[in-house]
């Protein structure tokens, strides 16, 4: 796991991460997600040891990354946004170079260096130059790089910024395809839609400072609770919106069609109650349920000093 | 640490730079080079009195001057690229986060960025082997002079790569240190040849001097060659002198670099501080070591103290320059518990303790060159005590100038030791005009060259006021400084109320 303990880093008079604590447990899908310049990149820069810590400390599975940088890359593979590679090595040469650099055993590493190069996706690429590879092939072998060692542990900063749609979907299927094998992943971005169905949790940066954190279902359902959007559909001719709005707790009402969507302000219970009143004022109910919240929905309501 | 030859960083730069065409290309290039540059002494004009050992001499000497300038000049063009080009591509991020240890790093990078200049001196060594050999060199000079060749080359890349961890935004710091590194070897070189100077062991830094008397070459026109110099007053080779100094001077850039490559540029710090302190007492070794008082009458005492006092004001300043910390260290330093050993003895605090650290450093070593050197001028010639209340003179204003540098840099302003520089620029041009213009002994109340040229008991009491003067400055910029990293009360609270912790 990655634990983030007392986490500060300052630039001069500007604090680019205040105080953080925050502890990522194992096989879990972290993303932070924020501003550009909330503090996401420095996080990184700290969890992987490129940066040092003001104050504070980072351990990767119990190790200090800043006391035992050689045992902590073990267990650390890194990505940055956008970044060359080694134009004049061939693609299986900039493997085997990081995985020397890594100490893999000679035995273990060209059997590996297939390996990820089949898991990348550029099997037909493995003896070519790397100077004529695509943009998206180059961030895959980028990730291929940053798992020749089997860390434990991704870090990511913004992996798909820049990158087409296809690649950015070619990468989404590699990450799954990681986060299936167990592999603990801390990924920033602020492309939200990105983050959707691969985060488990989630943490809000703004200013350095962590504004949320934790697991996407128990955020959204905290932040439902008092507060969830609900959609609404029927059959025949009702006054829906003026049955609505006789409701206390639900605004921002609005009715297309045989369909409506509104907010509502109580809990499951309520909400339940709201669905028999409706349906005892004769609207012939087809269906009716909260919305699912996106990551961005949750980002949204998060980062609006809502919380702050 | 695995072998040379299986350093990954090594195989990297020998994959990309020994493709077989290129090496090919390159072999056949510098081959040809080298038969054009045979051919072209033979010529219809040559001189037919010269014999074809003579020939082979001469042709031995430019070919071997030929590699070693191609090899310095690759080493240093290349070297100086090597970690600013990386860190401009994003890759040299990659490689921080591999378990390459920083020697690893370190050695495949020295070999490995000008592999090609190495390649080409061995494609055309067997050549200026034979020609050595064939012109009746022994196999010993010939051998020791490439193995010189290649510390140079080594130092050189070393050198290169020191300033290429910090330079892809060169900072005016380095700017300034660049040129007194140049400054300082090209004033060392001049005075080393300059006839009849106290260091004639500097022009060992021309590691060429060393090589006629392997070769037992006869003096040259220019006069005798300087095949002994004194170290430590003792007379011995040139080419020893030579080796130590470029082994030593590796030995300062190796810990430099090992400590600082695998840092990200805003940590980077060159060394530290008790290094900072080790250094500089290095360099008061080396002035020691060097400096020829075998001839020197009694009457030059006070004057090699006078030398060794300036050296010293300047050795203080880069001690107190390079141990300046950054304002967010500092604020760390600041919120250490008084009562921890750490906050004295830390690396990010102010760095006047360790300015004072050189200081005595400094006077100790000067007390133990004058019983050292006691049977050529007598103890007793030796201003010990004079030193002692100079250096302190001279510590003071270097620690308050130093002071007033920190300030400026808790202070928050852009760029603020060239500021500060500039501040004091300004400051003692106007203590020079009041002096000149006005108040005679304003020179000895607001600089500390008053106290240099030895004074008379008339300026001591100026300079006993000033020395007063300056520590009230300086206790009132320690107040400032702290005054500047303690937040305002209630600040705390109020940021624990707004983050809700």
């Amino acid at each position: 796991m990655i634990d983030f303990q007392s986490l500060r880093r300052e630039y001069g008079n500007l604090v680019a991460v205040r105080d953080l604590n925050v502890a990522i447990p194992e096989k879990e899908v972290y993303g932070l997600i924020g501003p550009n310049g909330s503090g996401k990149t420095t996080i990184i820069r700290m969890a992987c040891g490129l940066l040092t810590p003001t104050e504070g400390r980072v351990t990767v599975f119990g190790v200090d990354v800043h006391q035992d940088p050689e045992i902590a890359q073990s267990h650390i593979g890194y990505l940055s946004d956008f970044f060359c590679v080694y134009d004049e090595l061939k693609v299986w040469e900039y493997l085997d170079y990081f995985g020397r650099a890594y100490k893999m055993p000679s035995e273990k590493l060209l059997p590996r260096i297939d390996e990820v190069i089949q898991q990348a996706g550029l099997e037909v690429k493995r003896d070519s130059l790397i100077r004529g590879l695509s943009r998206g092939m180059k961030q895959r072998l980028g990730i291929a790089r940053a798992i020749i060692h089997k860390p434990k542990v991704l870090l990511l900063d913004e992996p798909a910024s820049g990158l087409d749609p296809k690649a950015r979907a070619e990468l989404r299927t590699l990450l799954l395809a990681l986060r299936d094998e167990g592999t603990t992943v801390l990924i920033s971005s602020h492309i939200l839609p990105d983050l959707e169905g691969l985060c488990t949790s989630i943490g809000v940066m703004e200013k350095g400072q962590m504004v949320r954190s934790g697991k996407i279902e128990e955020i959204s359902s905290q932040e439902s609770r008092h507060y969830s959007v609900v959609r609404l559909s029927w059959v025949g001719e009702a006054p829906v919106e003026q049955v609505l709005r006789s409701i206390g707790k639900i605004s921002e009402i609005a009715i297309r069609g045989s369909e409506g969507i509104f907010r509502f302000a109580g809990s499951d219970d309520e909400l339940s109650a709201l669905l028999q009143q409706l349906i005892a004022q004769g609207i012939r109910v087809v269906s009716f349920g909260g919305v699912k919240q996106t990551i961005e929905d949750l980002y949204l309501k998060l980062s609006r000093n809502e919380v702050m | 640490m695995e072998p040379l030859w299986r350093n990954p960083e090594l195989i990297r730069h020998a994959r990309t730079e020994m493709r077989p065409v290129r090496m090919a290309t390159a072999a056949g290039v510098s081959v040809f080079l080298c038969v054009l540059l045979l051919l072209s002494f033979f010529h219809p004009g040559m001189d037919t009195t010269s014999t074809p050992r003579d020939l082979a001499a001469i042709l031995y000497t430019l070919l071997a001057s030929v590699q070693a300038s191609v090899l310095c000049l690759w080493c240093l063009s290349s070297c100086s690229q090597a970690i600013s080009s990386e860190r401009s591509l994003k890759t040299f991020d990659f490689i921080r986060t591999t378990r390459l240890t920083s020697w690893e790093l370190l050695f495949g990078m020295v070999f490995g960025v000008p592999l090609m200049a190495y390649f080409v001196v061995a494609c055309t060594l067997p050549l200026t082997l034979a020609l050595g050999l064939y012109a009746g060199f022994s196999l010993f000079a010939i051998t020791v002079t490439y193995l010189l060749l290649l510390l140079v080359a080594v130092v050189l890349s070393l050198v290169a790569l020191t300033i290429s961890i910090t330079t892809d935004r060169p900072r005016p710091g380095e700017v300034i240190l660049l040129v007194i590194v140049i400054g300082s070897a090209a004033w060392a070189t001049f005075v080393g040849f300059s006839a009849g100077t106290p260091f004639p062991g500097l022009t060992a830094i021309l590691v060429v001097l060393g090589l006629p008397p392997l070769y037992n070459v006869a003096p040259g026109p220019y006069g005798p060659i300087l095949t002994y110099v004194p170290f430590f007053n003792f007379m011995v080779p040139i080419l020893f002198v030579s080796i130590f100094l470029y082994l030593s001077a590796g030995a300062w850039l190796l810990l430099i670099l090992l400590r600082n490559l695998k840092k990200d540029r805003e940590d980077i710090r060159y060394l530290s501080r008790w290094q900072a302190a080790g250094f500089a007492a290095y360099l008061n070794v080396l002035f020691w070591a060097l400096l020829d008082v075998r001839h020197m009458g009694t009457s030059f005492a006070s004057e090699i103290s006078g030398v060794y006092l300036v050296l010293n004001f300047f050795l203080l300043y880069t001690v107190g320059l390079a141990t300046l910390p950054p304002l967010g260290r500092l604020k760390f330093w600041r919120r250490l518990s008084a009562s921890s050993p750490q906050f004295y003895y830390s690396e990010d605090g102010p760095p006047w303790p360790w300015m004072a650290a050189s200081a005595i450093a400094a006077f100790l070593l000067f007390v133990l060159e004058t019983v050292v050197a006691r049977h050529f001028i007598p103890f007793s010639e030796w201003p010990v005590g004079a030193v002692a209340g100079i250096l302190s003179v001279v510590l003071v204003f270097a620690v308050r100038d130093v002071l007033f540098l920190q300030w400026c840099v808790v202070k928050g302003f852009q760029n603020p030791v060239v500021k500060g520089m500039l501040f004091l620029f300004l400051y003692y041009v106007a203590a020079f005009c009041l002096a000149i213009f006005f108040l005679r002994p304003s020179l000895d109340w607001l600089t500390p060259l008053g106290s240099l040229g030895y004074p008379d008991t008339d300026s001591l009491l100026a300079i006993m006021f000033g020395l007063v003067l300056q520590i009230a400055a300086t206790i009132y910029l320690l107040i400032a400084i702290r005054r500047r990293l303690t937040p305002p009360a209630g600040t705390s609270a109020l940021i624990s109320a707004a983050t809700g912790s």
